[in-house]
Order: C-alpha cells, then sequence, then structure tokens
C-alpha cells in the first residue's frame, strides 16, 4: 500500500487543480493540462514499474525482493549508507520513529501563526525551548533560558544590524478588552 | 579587441584606495549573505540600493559586483553542509555536496566547491573582459521558441537526476512545472489554482520553496534519527581532505570548463539565472560523466559542473545587462537599477562610452574570485565545523535560521507555511524515492516555460521550433538528453554482465 501514497496525493492535488481552473479560458488551462497529462502518464508507468517489480520479487524469492524494491529509488533519495540506514530504521521503529519528525512539524507548522500574534521574540523562545527540550532533553528551565538568549541575538541582528522588521508583540492578543 | 589603454585606466580606477576597500567590503557582505540561507544577494544588493546614490557611481557597481560574485559562492556552504541551498544557483550542489559531507567530506566538497568557483569565476570574469561587448549581440538569437527549448533541456536534466526510475523523475519534474503555474494567470489575469490563498497569487514563493524542500526536509529527517551530526564523523586529516577537493576538481577541469562556458552562455541569456545555469550544466555533466551512476550520491564532478557554471554565470549575466540593458538574472535587475538612479542608460553604446568602467567591474570579478584562494580556502576548517554541530542543537537553530531567511525575503509569514508545506512534501516525496530537486527544477523553469511557449504559439505557433536554428539544435539536445542516458546505461550493464562486475566503481569515480 506504501507505494501508492503519492500517486493518490498527487491524484488528489490534479483533480483538486482541475476543479480549479474549470471556467477559465482554453488558452489559460491548455499548458496545465498538458502538463497534468504528462504527469497521469508518468504516474500509470510508475505504477506499472512498481507492479512489475511486486511481480519479479514474489516469483524470485525473498533474496532478490530488496533488490526489486530498490529498484525504483531514485538517486537523491539519499542514496548514501548513512541514509539507508536511516530509511531502515525507520521501517524498523515504525510509527515510534515518526513521533519526533511529527511534533517538530507540528511545531514548525504552529510557529507562523504565533510569530503574527505574540511577536519574534516570544514566539522563537517557545519554539526553541520545545526543541531543545524534545531533541536535547534539556531542563525546561535551561531550554527558556538557552532560547531567550537565541531570540534575541536572532532579533538584534536580523531586525536592527540587517533592518529586516521582525513581527512585534502585539497588545491585542491579551483579553483586555482593548 | 581589448583596449589595453582602458584596462590600464579600469585597473588605476579600481586600485584607488576607496574602490578597493568597498571591493573588500563588498566581498565579506556577500560570503555572509551568501552563507544565510534565504537571504540572497539580491534581497541584499535591494537592500543596500538606497545607500548606493551616496557613493560614486563606479564605487556603488564595483561593491555590488564584489557582493554579487562572492554571496554566489558562499551560497555553496549551507548547501553543502547542511543541504540547505544558500542561494537560487545553489540547489544542483546540495545533491552532491551534503552526501559527501555525510561521509564525513566535509572539507573536501568545501575544497572542491571552492575550486570550481574559481575556476569558473575566472573564466566568466576573462569572457566578460575579452568577448562581452560582441558576445551580448548573439544573445539576441535566442528568441522565444529557443528559450522554450532551453527551459525544456532543463527538464529532460530531470531523467539524468533520477536514473533507476526516469517516470519518477519525470513525474516530479512535471508536478514542478504545475505548481508553477499556480499564481495570477498571465493571459487573462485571474487567479489559477491558488485556493483561494491571496498569498500565492503572485505565484509560489520560490526562496520559500527551495528551503522547504532542501533544508526543512533534511531537519525532518534528522529529527527522526536521534543524536548525531549531519556531517557524520569528522577526518582527523582535514588538509589531505581539502587537498583531496582541490584535486577531484583539477581532475575534472574538462567538465569545469565545458560547465563554465555553460554558465556563461545561459548568464548572457537575458532572464535567466544561476539556477538555471547549475541546473542544466549539472544535467549535461551527467551525460558526459565517465559515471553517471555516482551523481547524486557525492560525485566530485556534479559538484565541479554546478559550482562552476554557477559563478561563470555571474560575469556572463552582466554582459547583456550593460551591452543591451536586458538583465541577464534577477539580480542583474538591481544592477539596472543603480545604473538608473545614477543617470546612466545601458545600451548598444555603454561599452563605448564606459569602456573603462565597464572593465573595472570584469576586474571585481575576477579579483573577488581570487579572493577566494586568499580569504576562504585557510578559513574552510571552520567553516566545515557547521557540519558536525549536533542534531540536537542544530535542529532549533536552523529551523530559526531558515524561519528569519525565508520571512526576510518578503516580510512575509505566509511565506514560512510554504515553506513548511514544501519541507513535508520534499521529505515524502523523498521517502517515497521521487525527487524533489525534479521538482524544484520544474518550480525554477515553469514560469520560463510557459511564458514562451505562449509567445510561440502567437507569433507563429509550434512550426517555429523546428524552423528556427537555435530552437531546432536545442531540440536535437534534449531528445539526445533523453535518450543517451538510456542507451549508456544499457551498455553499462550488458558489459557489467560480460564480467566486468565486482570491482568496486565508485571509489575512483567519485574522486
Amino acid at each position: 500500500m506504501r507505494e501508492f501514497v503519492v500517486p493518490a496525493l498527487l491524484i488528489a492535488y490534479l483533480a483538486a487543480y482541475v476543479a480549479q481552473v474549470r471556467g477559465l479560458p482554453i488558452a489559460s488551462t491548455l499548458y496545465p493540462y498538458l502538463i497534468g497529462g504528462a504527469i497521469g502518464i508518468g504516474l500509470v508507468c510508475v505504477l506499472w514499474q512498481q507492479a512489475r517489480a511486486t511481480r519479479a520479487s514474489q516469483h524470485s524469492g525473498p533474496a532478490d525482493a530488496g533488490a526489486a524494491d530498490g529498484a525504483g529509488i531514485a538517486p537523491d533519495s539519499d542514496a548514501t549508507p548513512q541514509a539507508t540506514d536511516t530509511t531502515s530504521g525507520f521501517e524498523g521503529n515504525g510509527l515510534r520513529a515518526l513521533r519526533l519528525p511529527a511534533l517538530f512539524l507540528a511545531a514548525c507548522a504552529l510557529y507562523p501563526a504565533a510569530l503574527a500574534a505574540f511577536g519574534f521574540v516570544l514566539s522563537t523562545t517557545a519554539l526553541v525551548a520545545v526543541l531543545l527540550r524534545a531533541f536535547g532533553g534539556e531542563r525546561w528551565l535551561r531550554a527558556t533560558l538557552v532560547a531567550l538568549g537565541v531570540a534575541i541575538v536572532f532579533f538584534l541582528f536580523v531586525d536592527r544590524l540587517l533592518g529586516v522588521p521582525l513581527p512585534r508583540f502585539s497588545y491585542a492578543v491579551l483579553p483586555l478588552g482593548l | 579587441m581589448i583596449d589595453f589603454d582602458a584596462v590600464a585606466q579600469s585597473l588605476a580606477l579600481l586600485f584607488l584606495p576607496h574602490n578597493l576597500t568597498w571591493l573588500l567590503l563588498g566581498f565579506a557582505a556577500g560570503v555572509v549573505v551568501g552563507a544565510i540561507p534565504g537571504f540572497s544577494e539580491g534581497s541584499f544588493l535591494a537592500m543596500v540600493l538606497p545607500f548606493t546614490v551616496y557613493l560614486d557611481p563606479w564605487t556603488a557597481l564595483i561593491f555590488m559586483s564584489a557582493v554579487y560574485m562572492a554571496a554566489e559562492m558562499a551560497g555553496s556552504y549551507p548547501a553543502i553542509l547542511i543541504n540547505m541551498p544558500g542561494t537560487a544557483g545553489t540547489f544542483a550542489t546540495t545533491i552532491e555536496g551534503y552526501p559527501l559531507t555525510r561521509r564525513g567530506k566535509a572539507v573536501g566538497a568545501l575544497g572542491c566547491s571552492m575550486t570550481a568557483s574559481l575556476l569558473g569565476g575566472l573564466f566568466g570574469s576573462i569572457v566578460y573582459l575579452v568577448a562581452g561587448p560582441f558576445v551580448a549581440h548573439y544573445a539576441l538569437a535566442f528568441g522565444s521558441p529557443a528559450m522554450f527549448m532551453v527551459a525544456l533541456l532543463g527538464v529532460t536534466a530531470v531523467s539524468s537526476l533520477s536514473e533507476q526510475s526516469l517516470a519518477k523523475g519525470l513525474v516530479s519534474g512535471a508536478l514542478g512545472l504545475l505548481i508553477a503555474t499556480t499564481g495570477i494567470d498571465p493571459i487573462v489575469g485571474k487567479p489559477r489554482a491558488t485556493f483561494g490563498l491571496i498569498g500565492l497569487y503572485d505565484g509560489v514563493p520560490l526562496i520559500a520553496a527551495l528551503i522547504g524542500l532542501f533544508g526543512f526536509s533534511e531537519l525532518l529527517r534528522l529529527a527522526g534519527e536521534r543524536g548525531g551530526t549531519p556531517g557524520g564523523r569528522a577526518s582527523a586529516d582535514w588538509t589531505s581532505d581539502l587537498l583531496e577537493g582541490c584535486r577531484g576538481a583539477f581532475s575534472h577541469r574538462w567538465a569545469a570548463l565545458r560547465s563554465s562556458v555553460i554558465g556563461v552562455v545561459i548568464g548572457i541569456i537575458p532572464g535567466t539565472g544561476a539556477a538555471t545555469a547549475s541546473v542544466v550544466s549539472y544535467g549535461q555533466g551527467r551525460q558526459w560523466a565517465r559515471a553517471p551512476r555516482n551523481f547524486g550520491k557525492g560525485s566530485y564532478e556534479g559538484l565541479v559542473c554546478s559550482d562552476s557554471a554557477k559563478d561563470a554565470c555571474v560575469p556572463g549575466s552582466l554582459i547583456p545587462t550593460l551591452a543591451l540593458g536586458i538583465p541577464g538574472s534577477g539580480t542583474a535587475v538591481i544592477f539596472l537599477a543603480v545604473l538608473s538612479l545614477q543617470g546612466m542608460h545601458p545600451g548598444p553604446g555603454f561599452w563605448g562610452e564606459h569602456l573603462k568602467e565597464a572593465y573595472a567591474i570584469g576586474f571585481t570579478f575576477l579579483i573577488s574570485s581570487l579572493l577566494i584562494l586568499l580569504v576562504c580556502f585557510p578559513m574552510v576548517r571552520q567553516i566545515s565545523r557547521i557540519a558536525y554541530i549536533p542534531s540536537r542543537l542544530l535542529i532549533p537553530l536552523v529551523s530559526v535560521f531558515m524561519f528569519v531567511g525565508v520571512y526576510s525575503y518578503r516580510n512575509s509569514s505566509f511565506d514560512m507555511f510554504v515553506m513548511v508545506f514544501f519541507g513535508a512534501l520534499g521529505w515524502l516525496l523523498r521517502r517515497h524515492g521521487y525527487s524533489p530537486s525534479a521538482l524544484l527544477l520544474g518550480l525554477i523553469l515553469g514560469p520560463m516555460m510557459e511564458q514562451n511557449l505562449s509567445r510561440t504559439m502567437a507569433l507563429g505557433g509550434p512550426q517555429l521550433f523546428v524552423t528556427d536554428r537555435v530552437s531546432l539544435v536545442l531540440l536535437g539536445c534534449v531528445v539526445l538528453s533523453l535518450v543517451a542516458p538510456r542507451l549508456l546505461a544499457r551498455r553499462t550493464a550488458s558489459s557489467t554482465r560480460s564480467g566486468n562486475a565486482g570491482s568496486p566503481p565508485e571509489a575512483e569515480d567519485l574522486r
């Protein structure tokens, strides 16, 4: 089932795309439709290759199964020895190994929203403290102090030295009825 | 040919103490700017643009040229060390540089990259100085059909990037092309595939997508790997690593020369830039390589192809900017703005009227390339230490670094969401054997391809692709780039089956 994840997502994107551009004149949709068609043909080829690899691995037994699976892996899928080990580590630990990436992703997805409301220093302190705690096992107090230092250094460098205005704390987020 | 009086006068102008000081300041600023992912030289130059009016026009241009050259070169550092392209032109560098770092060869990769940058920068500067005024006129031969073919040639490099699954490579590249159509439609002026998000009206922000696909997805991978460093175990003997990297670059001198030529030519073509140059050169490099299967796994040859091209592109991009008034790259637009602010008008007569000053810019590029030797090589060990920072510290620090870089580009929180989205997408694609590099390639070349396709259709229809001579030659290259790797792979496979297998090909070929 794993090999259907990306094709399924791509088909969903293509369907959403078509729904979005419906109503536009052909002059502006011809090019995207051509590209979409190319993606469709490519996906059929990918699925056919995967079906063939699965059939080959079933016929030739477990020894060759790995080779058959590897047939579809592009070189820039980090085919270095360490990266391969990592991938197998993911497979072995299953969902548990995905816990930290999921936490990291969730924290980073919340950060831009927090930035607009709480400003750069507070949001960055919270993000860095959570990540230091999650990845380094630091105690909360230490993690928070280090995070505050990091946030202030970044703020001074980017906002003051480079002149890029970073978001400030907005009092509107406080329930003061102002 | 070269006017030696003008050369002498330009050197005298360049070596005036205040000009030399601004050149060195520009080089230092460029190295810092290039090493910060997302904070492009274009945005830095745009930021300092208002201050340049207080400088003498030529001092301002010397400063800006030094920033441009140094930033393009230093953009490779984060690409190699933490898989995060420092500038748009360095994404092909990540493909080869980061795997080398993962093998504990960060110093070697940096040495190879610096040598390649040096060679590319010198070549580009010499072409600028010797042939600039003449070459610029040939750029006009590239009409819309040829420009479409240039983009298509870049996309067919996708097949090179995905050696074992052409279909997955093409799907990834086409997905990039499709995502690149997001934004206000150029023909009817209505939003297309923006899904109601106003932030996408200007298209997908490229810098955010680039940092997401490479940098953020790498952090996600590191997050799943508790402990460790991106650089694996550091080699104790860094000087021999550095020498190995430099030797790696020199042993591929023909690849460096070919890539430099590609870089200069693409730089001269208006509207392109270092990103296109490095991608096309990398794709071509793989097709000409003796061991193409090593590309993507940390090959010095691949690194040379990418870095020589992007640095040779820098002087090349200023040739049409000054000679025709058409910017050769996004950053060159800022140069046009400076010239306009100073009341000068680039065009066919520019080289004749301001030959001394135009040469001074060329010599700035030349000196900036040589400064790599004097400034960057001695610092290579210190720079490489970034790769050996433990993940538990690197992840929080680099996350903030990336968010700040992405935010500072357009002062937009929306871009940060885009970065996170593309980070997750890149991570997912990589886990399933698809190619994030190909996707990014499509994103970069997509707008150019669509624009030139529409223009060609309006000018005379699809037959222009075969009646235009330049386009026809490029079409041949496209077909060749799709067919040749398959034939070579078959030939290699048959020779392996006939008894050549077993010996480890990578060890020598990776050099």
